[in-house]
């Protein structure tokens, strides 16, 4: 699997320059910019879809096919992608968190955690939706699959009444990262059953 | 031990099907798959390798089962498959540094002399080379890991001659060590001839003769005779003619020809398209 996620890493650094670029000048405005969050979350959202990105070249270079021909299985092929989105979601996570470290005088740890912990959370959740589809249907047909199951959430939702959540979220904030983890990996597991029975 | 024994393998696609399959591939000897495009020769390389999933049969590789440590069999057999599938944006140098944490056996010193005797610019990207020198990449992939057994899908296809004869001569290297077997699938004919120490032939996913190349020559040959002269050949000797306005030619079977009428050498290319034509 090492060999996969050294591959992996070749092609982020070749093929996905201009999302390191985007991450590193996002960091940059979310130092100076106080009020709009959107530019503290986007490095780690952009970074967890980057294995999407890495699996549609694999496809569309035929390297799913050569890997099969390779002493690798399916199994470790999916995972390998998981591995190397968790590994550049938390890279993107630890990057921003300093970045908003640097802002705060003095610097308040708990507050680095828990910005820490809502980067994770924002890079983990997207992979884990749209992965399986990825390795089910393959990138083209994946990501259509993929819109046309959050619309058909969305339209579903349309009807039924809101719900009011309880002040303060359902969820703590340890918890909800704790269900992020276990979602992702289900997220792989599910991958991974569904990638062994395509035949690529 | 046999390298490969496929027995009764068979897959069917909504517009194809690949009829049950035997043949084996004894260890030490090069096998030349031949078949025109659409055969399955692909199919059945990508069911050895279990890339697909078999409706029937069975394939050993090494006398076992090929779905039973198929990644620790994967460590004894090199692939090359017809678009090499090696990432484009990869230099030959990453190449080797991925391929170093994906073999068990790799074995650096020898991807870096493949690499300099295919002059391969270490650190051109794959989406740079040539059709030639991306088949060569992929070739000191598949030599570089000790491998046992070699499959190549079309390996040599689109190469110009001198680039093919070199991939030839590598082959025939590679089999001077008895433990080692090469299944090659081409449908240039005159590379396997060179080569091959068996073939087999597939049509329309059938596979229409396997048998060792020389007992084919032997068995076989071709006649060219005026259409009157060749009302003497029973019809039993012939395996597929050819009528032209200059007579008949046709491929025979040496034991049914009489005496008093001569014949050629045949070829694989003619055997092929003779077996191919009587069998549409």
């Amino acid at each position: 699997m090492n060999g996969l996620l050294i591959k992996d890493f070749y092609m982020l650094m070749k093929y996905c320059r201009i999302y390191l670029f985007i991450t590193v000048v996002f960091i940059g405005i979310s130092l100076v910019n106080e009020n709009n969050t959107f530019f503290m979350y986007y490095p780690c959202l952009l970074a967890s879809i980057l294995p999407v990105s890495l699996y549609a070249f694999d496809e569309k270079e035929k390297w799913c096919n050569y890997c099969g021909t390779l002493p690798v299985s399916k199994s470790q092929y999916v995972f390998a992608k998981y591995i190397f989105g968790l590994i550049i979601v938390v890279i993107a996570a630890l990057l921003v968190t300093v970045a908003q470290a640097l802002k705060m005088e003095p610097i308040r740890f708990n507050d680095c955690i828990s910005i820490a912990a809502e980067l994770l959370l924002v890079g983990l959740l997207p992979p884990s939706v749209i992965l399986p589809f990825i390795f089910i249907f393959g990138a083209e047909k994946g990501r259509i699959a993929y819109f046309v199951a959050i619309a058909l959430v969305v339209a579903a939702t349309m009807g039924t009444e809101q719900i009011s959540l309880p002040e303060g979220g359902i969820f703590s904030l340890p918890f909800a990262l704790l269900l992020a983890f276990v979602l992702y990996l289900f997220s792989g597991l599910l991958s991974s059953f569904f990638y062994q029975k395509r035949e690529v | 031990m046999n390298a490969l024994e496929i027995k009764n393998l068979s897959k069917s696609y909504a517009d194809f099907r690949l009829e049950p399959l035997s043949l084996t591939l004894p260890g030490g000897c090069i096998m030349g798959l031949i078949g025109e495009n659409g055969a399955g020769k692909s199919t059945t390389i990508r069911l050895i390798l279990d890339l697909i999933s078999r409706d029937g049969g069975s394939v050993e590789i090494f006398g076992k089962d090929n779905r039973k440590d198929t990644e620790l069999m994967k460590e004894d057999i090199g692939v090359v498959l017809d678009e090499a599938g090696i990432s484009q944006c990869l230099t030959p140098k990453n190449v080797g540094a991925v391929m170093k944490r994906t073999f068990k056996n790799w074995d650096k010193d020898a991807f870096e002399q493949y690499i300099q005797k295919f002059s391969l610019p270490q650190n051109k990207k794959f989406k740079d080379f040539s059709r030639g020198m991306k088949m060569k990449l992929g070739i000191a992939v598949a030599l570089s890991h000790r491998a046992k057994l070699l499959i190549l899908d079309e390996a040599t296809s689109g190469l110009d001659p001198i680039a093919r004869d070199e991939i030839t001569d590598l082959l025939n290297d590679f089999t001077r060590d008895e433990s080692h077997s090469v299944l090659i699938s081409s449908h240039i004919l005159s590379d396997l001839e060179k080569i091959c120490d068996y073939v087999a032939f597939l049509h329309k996913g059938r596979l229409l003769l396997c048998d060792e190349k020389d007992r084919l020559k032997e068995t076989y040959s071709v006649v060219r005779l005026p259409a009157a002269e060749f009302q003497r050949i029973p019809r039993s000797a012939v395996v597929g003619k050819r009528e032209t306005a200059y007579g008949t030619e046709a491929v025979v079977r040496k034991s049914d020809l009489p005496h008093s009428i001569q014949s050629g050498i045949v070829d694989l290319e003619q055997l092929f398209l003779f077996m191919t034509k009587e069998a549409v």
